[in-house]
């Protein structure tokens, strides 16, 4: 093949082609330096996109960002009255602050995850239309739900000085700052699953569908609502798989507990979030380009 | 000759026809298929259900240069349009493009209803890769040329398409392209405003930004674009001047033309039929399809009848490929038989002809059919018989070269202001000579 040639023949070294990230050609291969540049210079893209989201869900509403709290505190009161009136379970800390714990940031991981998955489809004007870094789609959906878990985060905190203050059972100390660590490793995660379930969905419509049950049985996997120890002995290996459940316990360690999260189990999870992550993105960028065939 | 901004470079593009696995369920199939022998084809070739959507197109634009893409439908211009705004990838050879894209592709695409049109300008503009600060130096300029000043707080689903198509063009032509990609866009909008988007692009052409422009109006890509190429069918047809490969185009568009027309075919649920057309040179009464400006012409229209009618209307008129094409059939020249009190008496089976002379056509520089018909009166909606494009004119003009389709005979002439006088001057006159007569 000479094909190449083209691109030389009128080289004449003072006007080298333009090699940065505005010059493109078609063939030339992807690195992730060239792309992670391309996606600073559209990080502005991110913000803008993320805020339209929030936007748009709370201009017609009369609450506005108190939806972001209620949803959390509403599952919470459901849980409560299930898991105390109901059936017991044992928890080392308050039930309520334990659920609360846990549904917030589980509840941060769902809606990023569900909004990411529709997140090019519904955006299939700009995707077929104009090109740019099509992965603010689903990182937006990230940021956008990000937003109503600093809002829930209200109640968190509400609710820890009222348990701490009533003198109960919970321990709050310096470890509350390794929050950013659970959290980013948190974020790392969800980014990976909603590269994947973005791209899937895309190519194959069913995706949708079959995460909106995948989550809800997800969600009973992980220890959101009640910890992992109740569960049948003989399918804990299986329940061990799960990264989400260090993490929520990571939560409840760190804040509740006042010690250090599992550094076994939370490095599991770190690093399933890291590759999930890096394999998403990579697979990302290799099947950008057939985006608006399938959009 | 300095580098070339855009290099296409023998692009190969195939589509699938239909949607080849949307679901899982077909996902699944596939492989399974493959395995029961009824595999796909091999790379590289367009198989069942695949298609080339740009076959082996190659081009390179200079910069500032404006290049013209012209085809039917279907041809593959949007295909070219995508892979320049790297939305597609070739599946082979390579696209090449310098400088920063800007593309007219679809306006307001990205707009969200539900946000007023100030946060929309935000939004649209940062998708097409502006920055928060330079979006906030140009916001008034933005919507000082859409002219939508008062309606910036409004949620633009209540703006009407022709205010989001301005505050879409607004955006994407303040983004400050080194590269444009112009596809139809401009549909929508008033006159005004079209004309204003026009002018802004001949700035970009002029401050030396190159344009890829997609259009079927010719008047446009005339206007913007000194280079073009035809495609059809994914392959690129021809290449060159942008006047040369429109006239191309649309000489190509226009059915088998020529001087003369003829049909033996008997359609016997007419009452009358048309069974030739004859274009002849008014003097010598010779075939001929070639005419000066100044020439006359004499159409001859060939029929027979099958029923009995009485005094039928012939009609005739020129049609120019070039204004129908954006404004509709356009008519140059209309003519009928009834308004010249022809006593036409049909028996069944009657043959006959009709004659029409034209003076001087009176017509510029270009391609033109003629369409000859027949009906019950000049003003029944439905005719009896109609041949579109029957023949084809082609005039040439050594009078006017400034475009333009008619020719109306006139005189410049000038008065000097006599200062002795109190009079008001004249300071020329426009003369129209009587004989030519245009009916429109």
């Amino acid at each position: 093949m000479e094909s190449g040639n083209v691109l030389n023949k009128t080289e004449d070294g003072r006007q080298a082609w333009r090699e940065d990230v505005n010059g493109y050609v078609s063939t030339r291969p992807i690195t992730a330096a060239s792309r992670f540049s391309e996606l600073l210079k559209f990080r502005a893209l991110l913000w803008t996109l993320a805020w339209r989201d929030i936007r748009v869900r709370y201009k017609h509403s009369v609450l506005g960002v108190a939806w972001a709290m209620f949803i959390p505190v509403s599952m919470m009161l459901i849980f409560s009255f299930v898991f105390t009136k109901v059936v017991k379970v044992d928890t080392d800390v308050p039930y309520i602050i334990y659920a609360y714990s846990g549904l917030l940031p589980w509840q941060f991981f769902s809606s990023s995850t569900t909004a990411a998955t529709n997140s090019l489809l519904a955006n299939r004007s700009l995707v077929t239309k104009i090109y740019f870094p099509a992965e603010v789609f689903p990182f937006s959906s990230i940021l956008a739900a990000f937003v109503d878990f600093l809002a829930g985060s209200i109640v968190l905190v509400a609710l820890m000085a009222y348990f701490a203050m009533t003198g109960s059972s919970i321990n709050i100390s310096w470890t509350v700052s390794l929050i950013a660590v659970v959290l980013f490793v948190q974020v790392v995660f969800t980014a990976g699953v909603s590269l994947f379930l973005s791209m899937g969905n895309l190519f194959f419509r069913d995706v949708r569908y079959i995460y909106s049950v995948v989550i809800s049985l997800w969600m009973f996997s992980s220890s959101v609502v009640y910890p992992m120890k109740v569960a049948d002995p003989r399918i804990q290996w299986l329940l061990n798989l799960n990264p989400m459940t260090p993490i929520l316990d990571a939560y409840r360690d760190v804040l509740l507990k006042g010690k250090v999260f599992d550094a076994a189990s939370f490095g599991y999870s770190a690093i399933v979030a890291v590759v999930v992550f890096l394999c998403g993105w990579a697979l990302f960028y290799r099947l950008q380009h057939r985006f608006a065939e399938k959009a | 000759m300095s580098r070339p901004t855009i290099i296409f470079d023998r692009v190969h593009k195939k589509f699938s026809r239909g949607l080849a696995s949307d679901s899982l369920r077909d996902a699944f199939a596939a492989p399974i298929r493959k395995l029961l022998g009824r595999g796909e084809p091999a790379p590289g070739t367009a198989g069942n259900g695949e298609f080339w959507a740009l076959n082996d197109v190659s081009f390179e634009v200079q910069p500032g240069e404006a290049l013209g893409v012209i085809g039917p439908n279907g041809s593959g211009k949007s295909t070219t349009l995508k892979l320049l705004a790297r939305i597609l990838r070739p599946d082979k050879g390579r696209v090449a493009v310098s400088g920063r894209v800007g593309a007219l592709i679809e306006l307001g695409a990205g707009f969200h209803p539900d946000l007023t049109g100030r946060e929309n300008v935000f939004l649209n503009a940062s998708i097409l890769g502006m920055g928060k600060e330079e979006i906030r130096r140009k916001y008034d300029q933005i919507v000082a040329f859409a002219e939508l000043e008062d309606f910036m707080d409004m949620p633009v689903k209540w703006y009407s398409s022709g205010m989001y198509a301005r505050l879409g063009f607004a955006v994407a032509a303040h983004v400050d392209p080194e590269v444009l990609l112009v596809d139809e866009v401009l549909s929508v909008g008033d006159f005004a405003f079209r004309d204003k988007c026009i002018e802004k692009m001949r700035e970009f052409a002029k401050s030396n930004v190159t344009m890829v422009v997609v259009s079927h109006d010719r008047l446009m890509v005339e206007k913007l674009c000194g280079k073009g190429i035809l495609l059809r069918k994914g392959k690129m047809e021809s290449a060159g001047p942008v006047r040369e490969v429109l006239d191309r185009y649309y000489t190509s568009l226009s059915g088998p033309g020529g001087a003369e027309f003829s049909s033996e075919a008997s359609k016997k649920n007419m009452p009358i039929q048309i069974t030739g057309v004859k274009v002849l040179d008014s003097g010598k009464g010779e075939l001929k399809s070639d005419f000066l400006t100044s020439e006359g012409m004499t159409l001859q229209i060939f029929y027979r009848a099958n029923e009995k009618i009485s005094s039928p209307c012939f009609f005739s008129y020129i049609v120019s490929p070039t204004l129908s094409a954006s404004y509709g059939a356009a008519i140059v020249h209309g003519s009928s038989s009834e308004r010249f009190k022809l006593d036409i008496e049909c028996a069944p089976g009657d043959e006959g002809m009709v004659e029409v002379r034209y003076k001087a056509l009176n017509l510029l520089g270009g391609k033109y059919h003629v369409t000859v018909g027949v009906k019950a009166n000049h003003f029944s909606t439905g005719e009896y018989d109609k041949v579109e494009k029957a023949v084809t004119l082609t005039i040439s003009s050594a009078l006017e070269q400034g475009g333009g389709t008619v020719f109306i005979e006139h005189n410049w002439s000038i008065m000097k202001k006599n200062l002795q006088q109190d009079q008001r001057p004249e300071i020329h006159q426009f003369q129209q000579s009587n004989n030519a007569k245009i009916t429109i």
